[in-house]
């Protein structure tokens, strides 16, 4: 037994003294939701603001009403860096004046929803974001601006809990969580998150500049008219200052939580009243059946009407006694309309076609000590982006087979929601770009734009160019990526930020037309499915879980294989939420087979890449070396692209909290 | 391999990618056709779901060489039917659904029609969103469509 693990040991069992405390669980009443976006109408009225539409949404994404004033508006999402139309989703108009079918849509209804989603979903009771928070964490560089410092920590994270996803709940009506959000988070200053009594209770989206847009000077600050009117909505469920984001450090600069606040409002909410006046509450199809308000649901309740609570006894789908630690140490789960937990450990695929112990697939027993032994990982380590400092990381943990399928979610009590959904992207993707014939599904994978006008690439094109930039047997030889590595390549830089060397990450838009509308593969693998989800929010591919992403009809052919074939829908079945970019995420092995991958997404990636990459670690231990991390020679870090070398994780150099372990993950 | 689409492209790739997945205009009370695509058969609330929720379907030319029918939720337990109208864990491989026999190649129906059964129980207390897949092999290629029961 080495000394790091020794000392690892020290703290998982030190950590049993950071037991979490119960959250309280609260949820918006009607009368409140009227009360929030009657304040933040009163503020657009005084400002003759001609057109607004604000909504509200409850802490896992329920749309709880959706006011307009004046008329529907067309609104247009735009980088503000002169792309022109052609280029992802820049520039791309959505609503009455837009070319057909995109008239059809109420584009500025979807703009509100997601910044509104967007300010729930990365908040928590140690953090409090919003999306002004969320543009400056997206950029190409972090700090904003700051030229040669590698991209923002949350680089791609605009592209998760899609309308496509397999994971999200869909649907008009209020229901278990996480809901998807229309245009996936936002960057757009005007989303903010809403507490009651100290907990996250949803958020308030505003849009009435018709932009969708995003901060591109963080040096200045702004007088936004969507970020002033959802201020005004705001009060009365205000975080507390010291969980703001500008109290929150990353890397050395503090984050931005807003431009404005409270003093620079025409009117005082407070006098706002009790119901919204000048306008209509609206139907959004896909999001609220009810031109009304209504109330929302209490996050972690025990009736398990948010889609999150504590696990108890019975959850554990069968595995028995591997679980029981999670229920012990306070863990939440997902569960569904029945209160049943969603995702208990089950058997995984191998690549032969084998489930659990019939070949090398994970088994349930195994999933269960993975969630385990990563939770106690996070349970004893340093948050970086919550309050109070020294607070343990609180995040999502989701483990997945060699075909994307589930086999086990649990979660920390408040990480944050986006996590939920984000974490099973890094599991995914880490496990797909692994795969010896990761290049053959791209190759396979022709998706194409829907909007003829809007180029983009297919997988193979991608392909081709980290066959190019990385070598000629790329995505083909069993280099295993960690979520970390497919992001170092998937930059407008490479190496990550540093533009002076003029080269574009093979999976990347190069920079003269990149924005964080258009990245690269990332967005190209989901676009039909964002525009058809726009289009038609009920449509079939957007309801069935067994859809997803990617235009993924996931299914195995008649002879049992995973068809990584492209069907006629060009099909890239594995990444059923999508492809994420940024780390916290490890593919598994058992011995040097690929079995399958972990993500974890919550309080900092640094510590999301350890607690995935000790979570693992851990179980390898503590299940005598059944399953294991990638072996080092095959490690992304391993091999030079470009005369460099990717990272596979980094993790913090002294995270554990009461422990003096340093570089925990070194030499694992 | 198209990488790009001209603007001349744009209405109409739009519509003919909606239709490919959007419910078909028939329904399963009238006769609906199954494709390797797949798509929304039918949708359903909960409250309007019928007694006997079952499904026509036009063959065509098809001759069936097994008939499926298996769910699937949000979770991570799909199931899948059996003749007697049984539900058990599925573990997704196509070889491991059972034939509902719902189509007799020894008395092939004249009008082409065969009827999935799928449940003839209440839904109440069921993980919604669910939906069911009703599926034919024929042929190697496996041809399915969807019913969509909501919450």
């Amino acid at each position: 037994m080495t000394r790091h693990f020794l000392g690892t040991l020290l703290a998982l069992c030190l950590g049993v003294a950071f037991a979490p405390g119960a959250l309280a669980q609260q949820a918006l009443t009607k009368a409140q939701v009227d009360r929030i976006v009657s304040q933040a109408a009163e503020e657009a009225r005084a400002r003759n603001v001609a057109n607004a539409t604000i909504a509200v949404v409850d802490r896992v994404g329920n749309v709880l009403g959706v006011y307009r004033l004046g008329a529907n508006s067309t609104i247009t999402i735009s980088s503000g860096r002169n792309i022109p139309l052609g280029n992802g989703l820049d520039k791309v108009p959505l609503g009455t004046d837009a070319p057909a079918p995109l008239n059809g849509i109420d584009g500025a209804a979807y703009a509100a929803i997601a910044k509104a989603v967007t300010g729930a979903y990365l908040s928590s009771s140690g953090n409090a974001f919003t999306t002004r928070t969320a543009s400056q964490i997206v950029q190409e560089w972090f700090n904003v601006g700051e030229r040669g410092q590698p991209a923002g920590p949350l680089y791609g994270v605009q592209f998760s809990s899609l309308t496509c996803s397999d994971l999200v709940n869909k649907g008009e009506t209020v229901g278990f969580g996480p809901r998807r959000t229309p245009l996936g988070l936002s960057a757009d200053p005007g989303g903010l998150p809403l507490y009651f009594r100290g907990v996250v209770v949803g958020g308030i989206g505003v849009i009435a500049d018709r932009l969708y847009s995003l901060d591109l000077d963080i040096r200045d600050y702004d007088r936004s008219i969507d970020e002033l009117i959802a201020i005004a909505g705001q009060a009365g469920f205000m975080p507390s200052v010291a969980i703001r984001a500008h109290r929150i450090t990353v890397g050395g600069p503090s984050l931005r939580y807003a431009d404005v606040d409270a003093r620079y409002l025409v009117t005082r909410p407070a006098r706002a009243p009790a119901l919204p006046v000048g306008g209509a509450y609206i139907t959004v199809p896909g999001y609220i059946d009810v031109a009304d308000s209504r109330a929302g649901t209490a996050y972690g309740a025990a009736d398990g009407s948010s889609g999150y609570r504590r696990a108890m006894a019975g959850d554990d789908g069968g595995v028995g006694a591997p679980f029981q630690p999670l229920i012990n140490l306070g863990a939440f789960i997902l569960v569904d309309n029945t209160n049943t937990n969603r995702f208990a450990p089950i058997d995984g695929f191998d690549l032969a076609g084998n489930v659990g112990g019939a070949g090398d697939g994970l088994q349930a027993a195994e999933v269960a000590e993975l969630l385990v032994q990563a939770f106690r990982v996070a349970r004893v380590s340093r948050a970086q982006i919550r309050k109070p400092l020294s607070s343990f990381v609180q995040v999502t943990i989701s483990v997945v087979d060699v075909r994307g399928n589930i086999l086990g979610i649990v979660r920390t009590p408040d990480a944050p929601v986006f996590g939920t959904d984000v974490s099973l992207q890094k599991a995914r993707s880490a496990m797909l770009f692994s795969r010896m014939d990761a290049g053959a599904i791209f190759d396979a994978s022709g998706a194409t734009a829907i909007l003829g006008l809007i180029p983009v690439q297919n997988g193979q094109f991608y392909a081709d160019r980290m066959r190019a930039f990385v070598g000629g047997n790329a995505l083909a030889n069993g280099v295993a990526y960690g979520a970390r590595s497919i992001g170092n390549l998937h930059r407008p830089f490479f190496p990550d930020g540093v533009d002076k060397q003029k080269l574009t990450g093979p999976l990347s838009t190069p920079y003269a037309t990149w924005s964080p509308f258009n990245v690269g593969l990332q967005l190209d693998l989901v676009f039909n499915d964002i525009i058809l989800g726009l289009v038609d929010p009920n449509n079939a591919s957007n309801l069935d879980p067994t859809t997803g992403c990617a235009n993924g009809a996931y299914r195995t052919d008649t002879a049992g294989q995973p068809n990584i074939v492209a069907d006629a829908n060009d099909n890239l079945p594995l990444l059923r939420n999508g492809l994420q970019i940024f780390a916290g995420g490890v593919p598994i092995y058992r011995g040097n087979a690929l079995i399958g991958g972990i993500g974890i997404s919550g309080d900092g990636i640094d510590q999301d890449d350890m607690v995935a990459f000790l979570g693992t670690h851990n179980a390898s231990l503590f299940l005598g070396g059944a399953i294991n991390n990638a072996p080092k020679a095959i490690r992304a870090n391993a091999i030079n692209v470009q005369g460099t070398s990717l990272r596979y994780v980094a993790c913090p150099f002294a995270p554990i909290i009461r422990s003096r372990l340093q570089e925990p993950c070194r030499n694992k | 391999m198209h990488r790009h689409m001209t603007r001349f492209g744009f209405a109409a790739c739009l519509l003919l990618a909606m239709g490919a997945g959007a419910e078909a205009a028939a329904d399963c009370a009238s006769g609906v056709v199954l494709s390797e695509r797949g798509g929304v058969l039918q949708r359903y609330r909960l409250a309007d779901v019928p007694e006997r929720l079952q499904c026509r379907v036009n063959l065509g030319s098809d001759r069936p060489e097994a008939t499926y029918v298996y769910a699937h939720t949000l979770t991570n337990r799909p199931q899948k039917r059996d003749e007697n109208g049984f539900w058990h864990r599925w573990d997704q491989r196509v070889e491991t659904l059972i034939d509902n026999n719902f189509y007799d190649a020894a008395n092939p129906p004249a009008d082409r029609m065969v009827t999935f059964k799928i449940v003839s129980e209440s839904l109440e207390g069921t993980s919604l969103p669910v939906n069911f897949h009703i599926a034919y092999v024929v042929s190697g290629a496996l041809k399915y469509g969807v019913i969509v029961i909501e919450p």
